[in-house]
């Protein structure tokens, strides 16, 4: 929830049409938000009110709450950012991730609908995780787990949900990127607990994700970071089935392969760690 | 936590394995993309003798099958094409066999207006030094004296200058050179023939056959090493060193069989050829006899692991560690037992793990010849690796004070620069390594520096390690001094710099009393003007992603000998320089049409610069300027085309490549 003075803050402005150029400058420098911005932040506060049905109204039903994750959702695809800056959504989302984080958890229940607004509050929760999860908790990762599950409940029931396709890339470059450096992190673990790398079944979850992943950085110039993730997931091979490869992307692909081959860590160097 | 997983990631993944795989999965995705050339060029980085065959026969294209039997020569692999549908078949092998490689560099030669012979007069330059007038008033009004070791000197230099130009001033007008040397040094001047000659097989037989019927057996002798030297690299199919030399490996006269050994490793290696091992084990199977035994034994040895360089054969490896365990001590004391323990080191030359079974058998030997062999081995297995454990390893050696008994820790300190060679952040981060052992160590340590320096930048005179290396050559310790001017000549061979050139004249000067020195600053002066600047030691090539084994084995043997250089060039086997010959390769960029005829087009050559990961399309090169072909290549440089007009078949233009007709070619309306 936004700090109560701010609110007044807003009130204030909107109230007082009169005020001088000047003197709106000085309000908006006081506040750092523009016109556009507060209107942003005021609708995703909405949002985020009725999708957590916070007044606890019986209007309020999962299709209406569904459409205000909706909007949410569309924001944060829709945002753009500079290389410097945190897109706007994601930041005015900041202080409403632990309530969304809260919520989730208490959406129980077999209704499709229900497991469909899980899923996709799921995919939203991952996104925001990116920027204000706990780095070693892979947060990010774990609700995109949970998501998918979901949504394979959904198809299983022969119910499969349309938001289900296109679901990691449409979130954008940098959200894929964070994700493979989690699925890393998270296949060394597992390897750690005692899971066999040389099978798939331990990492049917991630691998499935990875088979997605790779295809699109290829096709979005990101050879080196498809690269990286399949070293990473132990799983270069995979790179051969790709039908993503052509005459335009195998230089660079392999340029890096054979460049990166002399610096492929020792597993000794990790004993000394 | 890591921990385990490194335990766990440690049975089933070896560093190599892993580096396998990455390579192999380039391999593939290149095989796909039916780019041969470049498949070809990871399965060499592999040493995967096997693919090779398999990439000529799927390859349709008979422009890449040339080419990428081109990069074969250069590679100085030894494969035959056969059983392929290719109507010239006997082309093909003649471009792996580099038999028109003299035709092409002479060529060269005269298009750049080189082909005029150069005297060893014309390369000291002594009328430039300051007391140059002087010495020279001298020498005109006296009878000119003649030391023995100043013309030794002068007959290396002669031989590196003209070096595969076939003519000169001093060896092939007439004889008189000759006799002016005595013993070894008539065998080496024989010797120069060969290099003079290089890859000249046909013509340079016809000029060294009359030595080799000499009532002198040093002249005889250093015919046998002329044979070998001419054939360095090149195949022919009357095969004239085997069957020139194999007579003298198996006959009677020490110094006849010193030759021959030597002759046979410098003309078949990296061949990795049977029936040379079968000429040359009984040679290393020899025992008794004192150290003349033990000098035939080492060079035998020393020619096995050229010719098997980086093979990890088991017949060779088998018989050289034999021979070490069975030896006596006075046997392994001997000064050139050591290159007995380089032939073996050679065998694993960047095989990585594969050496580890050979190091265990290298460990049970008490003579401390063994800890030398150890860290050769060790070093060679992973040289060009950049792995930073194994170069903390060979830290490690230098970390105890020894004075005497310190040749295991010279062997590290050059594999300091072996392992890191060919990767910029290792070499960069070893220069710093060099400035604390200079700092820190003992003499032995430190002079072996100049030795690794030299070793990271083969035919590349980066200004600052010309600077510390002309520091280093004034040490008021002889040997550290000699090993920097050396290193100069070997950091700067090839390339004519002026800069070397300068220093190197100044230091013939600033030593003019002692010999030692002064031979030193000869030969130095000899390889920076090498093949008058045509040619590179440098071992890497295609874009420095492949290491040539023979060309760094030939380094290695001039780095062993400088270890020792009162025993070794400076006393009688300073014939073994000739090993560099193997090294030797001209630094030229030729284009050619389908039928290997010249077809000048213009280039752009400038500094290479590293665009692996980078978005879009980076520039590749920099600071460059536009040529038209045949041009040189520095050892940092590389080239693009600067004409859409053709398209090359290599991706790397390097040495001589194939260029075609550009379908899409529109001429720019004028």
């Amino acid at each position: 929830m936004a700090p109560k003075d701010k609110k007044e803050a807003v009130e204030l402005t909107a109230g007082e049409e009169s005020k001088t150029k000047k003197e709106e400058k000085k309000e908006e420098a006081a506040n750092t938000l523009s016109d556009e911005d507060r209107e942003l932040k005021e609708r995703l506060e909405t949002c985020v009110d009725t999708l957590i049905n916070a007044a606890n109204e019986a209007s309020v039903t999962v299709g209406i709450r569904s459409k205000a994750l909706d909007v949410i959702i569309n924001e944060l695809r829709t945002a753009t950012s500079s290389m410097t800056s945190v897109p706007k959504p994601l930041k005015f989302l900041r202080p409403h991730f632990a309530v969304l984080k809260a919520h989730y958890q208490t959406i129980k229940g077999s209704d499709l609908e229900l497991i469909e607004l899980r899923a996709r509050l799921a995919d939203v929760l991952a996104v925001l995780a990116m920027t204000m999860g706990q780095p070693e908790e892979r947060e990010s990762l774990k609700f995109k787990l949970a998501g998918g599950k979901d949504y394979d409940l959904l198809a299983g029931k022969g119910k499969p949900s349309k938001h289900a396709q296109d679901n990691l890339g449409s979130w954008g470059h940098e959200f894929v990127r964070s994700l493979a450096g989690e699925i890393g992190q998270e296949y060394g673990q597992r390897v750690v607990d005692g899971a066999d790398p040389d099978s798939d079944e331990s990492f049917a979850d991630l691998l499935a994700m990875v088979d997605v992943i790779v295809p699109f950085h290829v096709t979005h110039n990101a050879e080196a970071e498809a690269v990286d993730l399949l070293i990473e997931v132990q799983r270069l091979k995979k790179l051969l089935e790709l039908s993503s490869i052509d005459e335009n992307n195998y230089q660079r692909i392999c340029l890096y392969l054979i460049k990166t081959a002399d610096y492929m860590s020792d597993p000794d160097d990790l004993m000394v760690c | 936590m890591s921990n385990k997983a490194s335990v766990c990631s440690c049975e089933r993944f070896s560093l190599f394995r892993y580096l396998q795989e990455m390579l192999e999965t380039a391999y593939e995705i290149y095989k796909q993309q039916s780019q041969y050339y470049d498949a070809l060029r990871v399965a060499l980085r592999l040493s995967r003798q096997d693919a090779i065959g398999e990439l000529l026969a799927s390859c349709e294209d008979p422009l890449m099958r040339k080419q990428m039997c081109l990069l074969l020569g250069r590679h100085r692999v030894n494969y035959e094409v056969e059983d392929i549908e290719d109507d010239n078949i006997e082309l093909l092998n003649e471009l792996i066999g580099n038999e028109k490689l003299s035709e092409q560099f002479l060529k060269l030669a005269q298009d750049l207006d080189v082909m005029d012979p150069k005297t060893p007069e014309d390369i000291y330059k002594s009328h430039l030094a300051e007391t140059g007038g002087f010495s020279r008033r001298r020498d005109t009004g006296g009878a000119q004296v003649d030391s023995a070791r100043a013309n030794l000197a002068s007959t290396f230099v002669n031989a590196f200058v003209n070096a595969g130009f076939g003519q000169d001033k001093l060896m092939t007008p007439d004889n008189e050179w000759l006799y002016k040397n005595k013993d070894h040094g008539m065998m080496s001047a024989a010797a120069s023939l060969g290099s003079i000659l290089l890859w000249n097989v046909e013509e340079g037989l016809t000029q060294i056959d009359k030595f080799l019927y000499s009532n002198e057996d040093y002249v005889k002798a250093g015919a046998a090493l002329a044979v070998g030297i001419l054939s360095s690299g090149v195949r022919n199919d009357a095969d004239p060193a085997l069957a020139l030399l194999t007579e003298h490996v198996e006959g009677d006269s020490h110094i006849m069989k010193c030759a021959a050994c030597t002759g046979l490793g410098i003309a078949y290696a990296g061949a990795a050829r049977e029936d040379v091992m079968e000429v040359l084990v009984p040679v290393v199977e020899n025992s008794g006899g004192g150290p003349s035994t033990m000098m035939e034994v080492s060079l035998a040895g020393l020619a096995l692991g050229m010719i098997f360089v980086g093979s990890c054969d088991e017949n060779v490896g088998g018989t050289i560690i034999q021979r070490l365990m069975e030896a006596t001590d006075e046997e392994l004391d001997h000064s050139h037992a050591r290159f007995l323990c380089l032939g073996l080191a050679l065998l694993f030359l960047g095989q990585l793990e594969k050496a580890e079974a050979m190091l265990e058998a290298l460990r049970t030997i008490e003579h401390k010849i063994a800890k030398y062999g150890l860290i050769m081995l060790e070093t060679c297995a992973y040289a060009g690796s950049g792995n930073v454990l194994k170069v903390q390893e060979m830290l490690h050696q230098c970390a105890e004070h020894l004075t005497e008994d310190a040749e295991h820790q010279m062997a590290a300190v050059l594999g300091i620069g072996l392992i890191t060679v060919g990767e910029d952040v290792g070499a960069e981060m070893a220069l710093r390594t060099y400035d604390h052992l200079l700092h820190y160590c003992e003499l032995p340590i430190k002079r072996a520096v100049p030795l690794s320096l030299a070793a990271l930048h083969i035919s590349n005179p980066d200004f600052a390690v010309i600077d510390q290396l002309s520091r280093l050559s004034h040490d008021p310790d002889g040997e550290l001094a000699q090993n920097a001017i050396l290193g100069l000549g070997i950091v700067s061979a090839g390339t004519n710099n002026s800069r070397v050139a300068g220093l190197l004249r100044q230091l013939s000067e600033f030593y003019s009393k002692e010999a030692g020195h002064v031979f030193c600053v000869r030969i130095a002066q000899g390889l920076l003007h090498m093949g008058k600047g045509l040619m590179t030691l440098n071992p890497f090539h295609s874009d420095r992603m492949l290491l040539n084994g023979p060309a760094l084995g030939g380094m290695l043997v001039l780095f062993h000998c400088c270890f020792d250089l009162k025993n070794t060039l400076l006393d009688k086997s300073h014939y073994l320089m000739y090993y560099l010959t193997s090294a030797m390769n001209p630094r030229m960029l030729i284009t050619v049409d389908e039928e290997i005829n010249w077809r000048p087009v213009t280039v752009r050559v400038g500094q290479a610069v590293e665009t692996v990961g980078q978005a879009g399309k980076p520039k590749r090169i920099t600071g460059f300027q536009t040529h038209s072909t045949p041009v040189l290549l520095s050892a940092t440089e590389r080239a693009e085309l600067g004409t859409e007009e053709v398209l090359p078949v290599a991706s790397v233009l390097e040495g001589i490549v194939i260029v075609k007709d550009n379908p899409d070619y529109e001429p720019e309306e004028s």
